[in-house]
């Protein structure tokens, strides 16, 4: 076989001429000449087959075939190779098989490529599978070249990139040899890389094939045309489109590249010309019609645009161009207003390409102007999700969610978030950070952002010379009202007034609000005398706006003139009979007034206009609870029934209504289920600690089941948090009011000195208040008598605890003398007395005691005077004694002396006999007498020291004797003890006695006691002292609360009315 | 409220800051109101028994007690020169009391004509004028009665707040205003001369204004409050200068020292602050 030299001559002879060798004649071969028309394919194959001509040569008359367009012969003569029996025969000849395989494959490819028809086309995509399938299973390593590219081809066809992609990396990445199919390899590579987006790669990829062959396929050029655009290389770009249709003038694809880089450049007309020349060569290319449409839409020509895609649409199968297509056409439609076909055209486009934000941007639109605000919402949503930084999207979302019928919370938050992600993206647009501040000032916990917000948005108009709006100047000053920056606020008012053109004092109707709201500062602070001539003129001009006789009614109502407040909230009533908020307001001034029978009737009158009033029902309730006290008790049962209804019909409607909660706990409490209402204040406090009401009561309930300590801690709390809260007035006697419960928890729980001190302190809030004179009296009182109790008393206490009695003593009587028994007192008259009676006889005890203990005193101390007394007398006798001792001794001493002198006389009468007898030795005689005579002298000495020296033994004794006398005194300070203890036990005998008396004593208080429950319970006499009624007290502290609730309502009113007329201003879209 | 007065020593620069001196506890239940007259003589307390009692400060001792009455003294203070003590029961009555011999000197009785109900609302405070010629009460109905303090003549009362109790007051340094404190957290200054309800309001208080000073050179004011806040005011420019919030409880009294660089405030927190004022 000569296979491999006649294939040499074969390959040689390819370009101009083919040599087919004839068997068994080297150098001799049929020539057949390739630049004139093949003959037919059934003549050569005879002679192929008859030769047996090496396999390259078939395949290079095939490739000719080809390229003559003859493809039937093309097709014959590759078919026949895969006759078995030829195959047998080229077994060998692996490698030419394969690429004839591939090459009869790849025209399967390409066929279906450009069949139309989906059956067709498949048909012919299958044969080429199939043909590619057995390449490879003829030798895969030889065909893995071949074939993977073949095969990637295929599939980039069939849409399949991934698979493509696969295939081709591996031919680009492990065949570097120059092998002929790694060209194509790697532009497919880089076309796939292209297509991935990863432009930068395949531009080198591009690079490449052309360094490798630089006059390959123009195609290339344009991948490095498409390349560069991608990358914003426009310039180079243009140069590579350009490179492309000089090589080749017709090819299309450069043409719409350089038709797309000369429209955006901005020269419309040469593109258009360029485009129309596409247009020419190729009239079915979609992508052609797509630009063409495109321009036309731009032009205004909606109608050829729509004509233009839509036969774009039909020439194409790919997706993205389809879906453009689809786009322009609902666009078209759009911009002619025919919402429904547009709307179809965009449903259409986004339906099959989910990611397509421009269909959704589009239905979205519609949806808009077709007033769906919710489906438009869910479009534009999507259309952030694809392109979540869309200033555009994001702004109409914005928008449309304030116009949104459902405003939830999570709606709300939605739109924060995205207002503030359009406030940073751009930051100079005012318009954003004044819808940020519209959304954010509803709710009052963002308000301060929201004054942020207004700030910067106002600022920015300001710098772009636009006035802004005197609603949003409005708002934004009402904000800083709220915020209590007031001076600022009130500039503001008044500059929107007077930047109106009119006067503050003519009351324009388009500065209504703005006037109302300046009053309302006024009022807030304090400035009434300003606050009222503006209600007033406001109401002059425009004498129905209600808000303006409420205002009036609350400054006549705070400033006492109750009965000009009650002809205002009638003025309001006769305008609007039926305001809730002008009943609200007149009941609660009766009910501030303690006139609880027209309170009642007011808020019947609300519940017969609106029955789910439920702070009427609460009213109610609090009334019926509250004039339990002042009807007979049969009725009281009744009354408490009625008010546990309305409490529960407030349940019913409002299951969190806390005030509801609390009453119906009291309710229960009252009825005498202590346990029970005290878990309900237990649940009710968990769920509500802010609200110290609940603190309160539950409290209270402690205290009644003898809990003290958990009763105080609780009102100790209460106070701090009440202490905390800032600016109230009203605060202030809730204070006192708590500090008053303390103070009788402190009473309950025998803690006298605490329970003063609090009493004190209220009296530094409050000085001169009866009630803390009364109550301190009692406490005083009491701890006087579990002092009297005490084992050990002290002088000082005692004087004290006699000073405070007296004290005590001197405001009962005041309290009671000459003050006549009345319920609005803070105390009983009669109880004052019986106390003043009490403590003027535990007075009269204290006295008796006091001069006991001063007697004793005295008497210890008389003793001790007489225990002086004897100690100095027995220390007087002793220093006799001593005296007597020195006299005797002196005497003694006189007596040695008289002895002594007697002994001298007798010396000296011997001395004198002797010296008559020895009156010659005179010399001896006179040194004897000297030497006496020193004697003598130094016995007179002695006596001297002698004499010297006693007083001071004596001195010493004197210690001595002092020691022991203090040592006895000693002894006598125990024994007065003693005595002492003996009298104190004397004394409790005494007392025992007494404790007959004490005993009397308790049991009065026990009766006091006793006395005091029933008061408790019956809640008739005594209303506002220690032991008063605490829980109904509570409930007025209630209504207090819900007070501060309907203040709250009358604001809120006032900035819905601010809203509504921004509102009406800001509907832009 | 304690029945002990403490008299206290010492110097900023010590780190103690406070040392006691000494104690006084003569006083029944609770002790009112105190004042130190200018030679730093005698320290005047009264207690809610109603006896004013004079300590002589240089060796503690009780000088004089003076029962002025069941009625009790609610506020003492010396006068400008410091020979006689002024006491202000809870119903108005104020007395003049003689120092050197603790006789009463004079006394008259507080009445506003604001309505029926004054009998109720009790007076709270006083401030004496630094030229001690006026008197100005202010009572838990906003009324604030001035006085001539020599005679007793009224001279003038002004609606100073509205329905609110005043619980502090002083004059400025040349008694030409009062400035008053209310429990509707404002500050406000008035005329005496005049019955307009005010001149200017000054505000930064949350909660009740329980003590006010103006310093000895006149030109700052500083004010404490129930929202735990001192504020220290400039007069003349009517402007906050400094907030202090040094304090954990509402604040009842606070006083300037003698050359007005310091100020010291007391608390029911228990705690004695003072603040260095020379850098604001």
């Amino acid at each position: 076989m000569n296979n491999n030299n006649n294939s040499n001559n074969g390959i040689h002879s390819g370009g101009r001429y083919v040599y087919i060798p004839i068997r068994g004649i080297d150098q001799h071969g049929i020539k057949i000449d390739l630049d004139e028309p093949l003959p037919n394919s059934e003549d050569l194959l005879n002679i192929l087959k008859a030769e047996l001509a090496p396999l390259e040569i078939w395949l290079k008359l095939a490739i000719e075939y080809y390229n003559q367009d003859k493809n039937d012969d093309f097709l014959a003569i590759l078919e026949s190779v895969l006759d078995p029996e030829l195959e047998e025969y080229y077994y060998d000849s692996k490698f030419e098989r394969v690429s004839m395989l591939t090459a009869l494959a790849s025209y399967f490819t390409i066929l279906g490529a450009n069949e139309k028809e989906k059956t067709k086309k498949d048909q012919h995509f299958l044969s080429a599978v199939s043909h590619f399938n057995k390449a490879i299973r003829i030798d895969s390593r030889i065909a893995s070249s071949l074939t993977l590219v073949g095969r990637a081809i295929l599939y980039l066809y069939k849409n399949d990139s991934d698979n493509a992609f696969r295939d081709l990396s591996k031919v680009v990445t492990e065949l570097t040899q120059d092998t002929l199919p790694v060209l194509p390899a790697k532009i497919g590579y880089a076309c796939l890389l292209f297509n991935k987006g990863q432009y930068v790669k395949a531009l080198e990829q591009y690079q490449k094939v052309i360094e490798l062959n630089p006059n390959y396929s123009p195609q290339v050029r344009l991948g490095l045309g498409y390349c560069y655009y991608k990358l914003g290389k426009i310039n180079r770009a243009k140069e590579s489109f350009q490179r492309v249709l000089q090589l080749d003038e017709n090819n299309v694809e450069a043409l719409i590249g350089m038709a797309t880089i000369v429209m955006n450049d901005g020269f419309i007309t040469e593109a258009m010309e360029i485009l129309l020349k596409a247009y020419k060569i190729a009239p079915a290319n979609s992508v052609v019609l797509y630009h063409l449409a495109n321009h036309y839409f731009y032009k205004g020509d909606y109608n050829r645009c729509i004509q233009l895609a839509t036969a774009a649409s039909k020439e194409t199968e790919v997706l993205q161009i389809k879906v453009e297509c689809y786009y322009q056409i609902g666009r078209s439609y759009h911009a002619m207003e025919r919402w429904q076909e547009a709307q179809q055209w965009y449903y259409q486009s986004s339906s099959r390409d989910k990611t397509f934000y421009l269909a959704q941007y589009g239905l979205g639109q519609i949806h808009i102007y077709n007033g769906e605000y919710d489906k438009a919402i869910q479009a534009f949503e999507q259309v952030l999700t694809l392109q979540p930084n869309n200033y555009e999207t994001l702004q109409i979302l914005g928008t449309l969610y304030k116009h949104s019928s459902n405003r939830s919370k999570e709606l709300t938050d939605k739109m924060r978030s995205i207002l503030k992600k359009i406030t940073t993206m751009r930051p100079e647009e005012y318009s954003n950070w004044i819808e940020l501040a519209q959304l954010l000032e509803s709710t009052p916990e963002e308000a301060s952002q929201a004054l942020d917000a207004y700030h910067k948005g106002i600022q920015l108009m300001k710098q772009q010379n636009i006035t802004p709006g005197s609603e949003i100047m409005n708002n934004y000053a009402v904000l800083k009202h709220q915020r209590g920056l007031y001076a600022e606020a009130e500039q503001i008012y008044l500059s929107i007034i007077s930047d109106s053109g009119s006067d503050l004092m003519e009351f324009r109707s388009k500065n209504v609000t703005t006037t109302y709201n300046l009053a309302r500062l006024y009022e807030v602070s304090k400035q009434m005398e300003r606050a009222i001539p503006l209600y007033k003129g406001l109401l002059k001009e425009h004498p129905n706006y209600i808000d303006c006789y409420l205002r009036l009614g609350s400054i006549a109502q705070s400033s006492g003139n109750f009965y000009e407040a009650s002809e205002w909230y009638k003025e309001a009533l006769r305008i609007s009979p039926n305001n809730p908020d002008a009943w609200a307001m007149y009941a609660n001034m009766h009910m501030e007034r303690g006139e609880w029978y027209p309170a009642q009737k007011k808020f019947e009158q609300m519940i017969e206009v609106n029955r789910n009033e439920t702070y009427a029902s609460l009213s109610l309730a609090n009334i019926y609870y509250n004039s339990k006290q002042s009807v007979s008790s049969d009725k009281v049962q009744r009354f408490l029934e009625i008010s546990e209804n309305y409490y529960k019909r407030v349940l019913q409607k409002s299951p969190n209504n806390i005030f509801a909660a609390n009453g119906l706990a009291i309710i229960t409490a009252e009825k005498g289920s202590i346990d029970v209402s005290w878990e309900m204040f237990v649940q009710l406090r968990e769920a509500a600690l802010d609200c110290h009401a609940i603190s309160i009561n539950l409290a209270h309930i402690c205290s009644a089941r003898g809990f003290h300590n958990n009763a105080i801690k609780l009102y100790d709390e209460c106070l701090k948090k009440l202490v905390g809260q800032q600016g109230n007035t009203k605060n202030q006697k809730e204070i006192e009011q708590v500090l008053m419960y303390l103070a009788k928890a402190y009473y309950d729980s025998r803690r006298y000195q605490e329970c003063k001190q609090t009493l004190k302190k209220i009296l530094a809030y409050q000085p001169g208040s009866q009630a803390v004179e009364y109550n301190m009296a009692l406490c005083v009182e009491q701890f006087a008598n579990t002092y009297l109790d005490k084992y050990s008393k002290s002088m000082s206490e005692m004087q004290s605890l006699m000073k405070e009695l007296e004290y005590s003593k001197s405001n009962l009587f005041k309290l009671h003398d000459g003050v006549k028994s009345n319920p609005k007192l803070p105390y009983s008259v009669t109880k004052s007395k019986n106390h003043y009676q009490s403590i003027d006889s535990l007075l009269t005890k204290f006295g008796e005691l006091y001069t006991k203990m001063e007697k004793e005193e005295t008497d210890i101390a008389k003793k001790r005077e007489e225990d002086r007394v004897t100690r100095e007398k027995e220390q007087e006798d002793k220093k006799q004694k001593e005296l007597e001792k020195a006299a005797e001794a002196q005497a003694k001493a006189d007596e040695e002396l008289k002895r002594l002198e007697e002994i001298q006389r007798d010396l000296l009468q011997q001395h004198n006999a002797k010296l008559a007898e020895l009156q010659q030795a005179n010399e001896k005689e006179d040194s004897s007498k000297k030497r006496k005579g020193k004697k003598s002298s130094k016995d007179q000495d002695f006596i001297d020291e002698d004499y010297v020296g006693s007083p001071k033994s004596k001195s010493k004794k004197d210690k001595k004797s002092s020691k022991s006398s203090k040592k006895s005194k000693d002894r006598k300070k125990k024994k007065s003890k003693s005595k002492r203890d003996q009298e104190d036990q004397e004394d409790e005998e005494n007392q025992v006695e007494e404790g007959v008396d004490n005993d009397d004593d308790v049991n009065n208080n026990n009766n006091e006691d006793e006395t005091m429950e029933n008061q408790e319970n019956n809640k008739s006499e005594e209303t506002k002292d220690e032991q008063q009624d605490d829980r109904s007290m509570q409930v007025d502290q209630e209504t207090k609360s819900d007070e501060k609730s309907i203040e709250n309502d009358n604001s809120k009113n006032n900035d819905d009315d601010d809203n509504d007329l921004f509102g009406s201003d800001s509907e832009q879209q | 409220m304690s029945s002990q007065v403490k008299t206290w020593h010492g110097s900023i620069n010590q780190p103690t800051f406070l040392q006691e001196r000494s104690t006084f506890d003569k006083h029944t239940l609770g002790v009112t109101s105190l004042d130190i007259n200018l030679g730093q003589e005698y320290l005047v307390t009264g207690d809610m028994s109603g006896h004013i009692r004079l300590f002589n400060l240089r060796d503690n001792t009780l000088y004089k007690d003076i029962d002025s009455g069941a009625l009790g003294c609610w506020k003492v203070a010396f006068n400008t020169k410091g020979n006689q003590v002024i006491s202000m029961s809870q119903s108005g009555n104020v007395s003049v009391w003689s120092v050197e011999t603790g006789e009463k000197l004079r006394n008259f009785q507080n009445s506003s004509s604001s309505g029926s109900n004054h009998a109720k609302q009790s007076c709270l405070n006083f401030a004496l004028s630094p030229n001690g010629e006026q008197i100005a009460i202010s009572g838990a109905d906003g009324v604030v009665s001035v006085y001539e303090l020599e005679s007793g003549k009224k001279l003038n009362q002004i609606q100073a707040h509205v329905s609110q109790p005043i619980r502090a007051l002083c004059y400025s340094l040349d008694s030409q205003y009062i400035f008053t404190g209310s429990d509707d957290c404002e500050i406000r200054m008035h005329d005496p001369q005049s019955s307009k309800p005010y001149i200017s309001s000054f505000q930064s208080h949350n909660s009740f204004i329980l003590s006010i000073a103006v310093s000895p050179d006149g030109k700052r004011l500083a004010s404490s409050g129930a929202d735990k806040k001192v504020c220290i005011w400039d007069i003349k420019q009517k402007k906050l200068d400094h907030t202090f919030q040094g304090h954990t409880d509402q604040i009842w009294s606070l006083s300037f020292s003698q050359d007005s660089t310091k100020l010291i405030s007391v608390s029911d927190d228990c705690s004695i602050v003072c603040y260095s004022l020379s850098k604001i």
